[in-house]
């Protein structure tokens, strides 16, 4: 039950590496930050301004990267990730990710040809009367040996985005959530499983 | 998310608090957010609208007051049975909505008896949780066992709507259908509807008195249709090229925050009526709720209707206000009810800010 009079929308997230043999080790259980971006999504739905489609107001996208946390710090204001992969091929194109180009909407300006994976909605799930489940998973196969000039890269970002709230023409991500955490330097030895939840 | 309500009396300020943004907010945004992609490939038009916004996004407000009112107020018979005897025949025969209340005084103004309204709770689901159901009963048969309350003001009253709801009904005679129409209460038309008063003037206790006929004039049964269903829901975007009708909605920018503004108006008439009837010690925004509409055997898309309102609707957000916003300054022995609010509207400008 919630008292105040302000409606607050919460997350969590949990990451865990998951080695073949079903070992979990679990790296980061903590709050996220919801970002401004998540007010501008609704702000689009409630003043019938945006999209007329509900689809493209869920979350259904999401970025890893690997320059977290980013320079400014860890505020409500971050509208992208600080180093988001930037092609198909750096997700694994062996993976079982469905990764493609699309807009990001940076302060309500659309930056092309953004890289992003699709959360199937099999991995979105009711758990409770206000509260959804995105389960993200980077497999064997995705995201490894990531470099940056010549150096091994680790995952240490990643971010929720709604697909098109703005029914822009080309879909327009729009970042909601954001987390850094802990650098993971990807193999093909584990799968890495975000399980975030949002509470409405 | 939060918001905060502003009340307007003509140009005058008269009330901006904050409100309380419900459980039921959290629950319609998580049903937006796991709708089944999989919709969108069947070719359907029900299946389709099922996907469109609209189901998702504020779409009614709904005014309220404390449970006791329902028990009393214009709500409540006169207990000497009189029906029929002090009706006058020509006021049904003209189609004469009848307004009955306890007029205790000669002085222009009435202060309804609600009892404290309730407290406001993130778990609330109606603007009044407890029992809102009208006591009276016509031919022994008690009003409420037909038309039950539902924690707000509804709108029975005007004549062509209590013919209506009660068609099929034990209630169904022309009128029963009226009598209905008085306890149950609502809102008037703006067609120059008579409506007479019943009172107790001072001095008379034993019988109520014909107190007067006027002619009120409401916002939300205008021009012979309605803003606002028969369950009291004022739906969103009746007329967007009149923003004296129904519910209205505009993006809030340039303050630093990004939201959006829902403004409703409330004539003289409106207010008038809604005094009569306990006054208005709530107000709600409200989303429509897809399982209760789907369960309820409806196919979207949802089309608003007055009398049959296929959307069900979901609390999103509600506030109390500790004095009546219908209360009227006392005018003497004259019968200011009469020119409620002086000639001005109330107007309800609810902001909802996301930012």
């Amino acid at each position: 039950m919630n008292f105040i009079e302000d409606k607050g929308i919460t997350g969590h997230l949990k990451i865990s590496k998951r080695y073949a043999n079903g070992e979990e080790e679990v790296v980061l259980d903590d709050s996220n930050i919801i970002v401004s971006g998540m007010g501008e999504s609704l702000s689009y739905l409630f003043t019938a301004s945006g999209s007329e489609f509900v689809l493209d107001h869920q979350i259904g996208r999401f970025q890893v990267g690997v320059s977290g946390p980013p320079a400014g710090g860890v505020v409500s204001s971050i509208n992208q990730l600080s180093g988001s992969l930037t092609s198909i091929d750096e997700y694994g194109t062996g993976s079982n990710l469905l990764v493609g180009l699309d807009n990001q909407l940076v302060n309500g300006a659309a930056v092309t040809d953004q890289t992003f994976a699709i959360i199937p909605a099999s991995k979105i799930t009711r758990i409770g009367d206000s509260s959804v489940r995105y389960t993200l998973v980077i497999d064997e196969e995705a995201c490894n040996g990531l470099q940056r000039a010549g150096i091994d890269a680790p995952i240490s970002e990643v971010g929720l985005f709604t697909n098109n709230p703005s029914g822009a023409a080309k879909v327009s991500a729009l970042l909601v959530a954001y987390r850094t955490f802990s650098k993971i330097f990807k193999t093909s030895d584990f799968s890495i499983i975000f399980r975030w939840t949002i509470n409405f | 998310m939060r918001g905060e309500v502003e009340v307007w009396m003509g140009d005058k300020l008269i009330a901006k608090e904050t409100n309380l943004i419900v459980n039921g907010a959290g629950k319609t945004i998580a049903d937006m957010m796991t709708v089944s992609p999989s919709l969108s490939g069947i070719a359907d038009l029900a299946t389709s609208s099922l996907l469109d916004t609209s189901n998702y996004y504020v779409q009614a407000i709904s005014f309220g007051t404390g449970s006791e009112a329902f028990q009393d107020n214009a709500h409540a018979l006169d207990d000497t049975g009189l029906y029929g005897v002090i009706v006058p025949s020509t006021h049904i025969n003209a189609g004469t909505s009848i307004v009955r209340f306890p007029f205790d005084t000669t002085t222009s103004s009435y202060v309804p008896r609600a009892g404290l309204p309730e407290e406001p709770s993130p778990e609330s689901t109606r603007l009044e949780m407890r029992t809102t159901s009208v006591a009276a009963e016509i031919s022994g048969i008690s009003v409420s066992s037909v038309f039950p309350g539902n924690g707000q003001h509804v709108n029975f009253l005007n004549a062509d709507i209590a013919s209506s709801i009660c068609a099929g009904t034990v209630f169904s005679n022309t009128t029963s259908a009226y009598v209905v129409g008085s306890v149950m209460g609502g809102f008037p038309d703006d067609t120059g509807s008579e409506y007479a008063v019943y009172g107790y003037l001072s001095g008379t206790p034993a019988s109520p008195t014909l107190i007067g006929i006027f002619t009120p004039s409401g916002t939300f049964n205008a021009a012979g249709v309605s803003s606002m269903d028969v369950s009291g829901f004022v739906t969103h975007k009746y007329d967007e090229n009149n923003s004296q009708l129904g519910l209205i909605s505009t993006a809030i920018d340039g303050d630093g925050s990004i939201g959006v503004q829902y403004e409703v108006q409330l004539g003289p008439g409106d207010m008038q009526l809604a005094n009569m009837y306990g006054g208005i010690y709530h107000i709600g925004l409200w989303t429509i709720d897809n399982e209760a509409t789907l369960l309820n055997g409806n196919t979207p898309p949802y089309s608003f209707s007055v009398l049959n309102n296929p959307r069900k609707y979901r609390l999103f957000a509600r506030k109390g206000f500790t004095v009546d916003l219908t209360s009227y300054e006392d005018d003497g022995t004259a019968e200011g009810f009469k020119s409620y609010g002086s000639g001005n509207n109330l107007t309800i400008k609810w902001n909802i800010r996301f930012s």
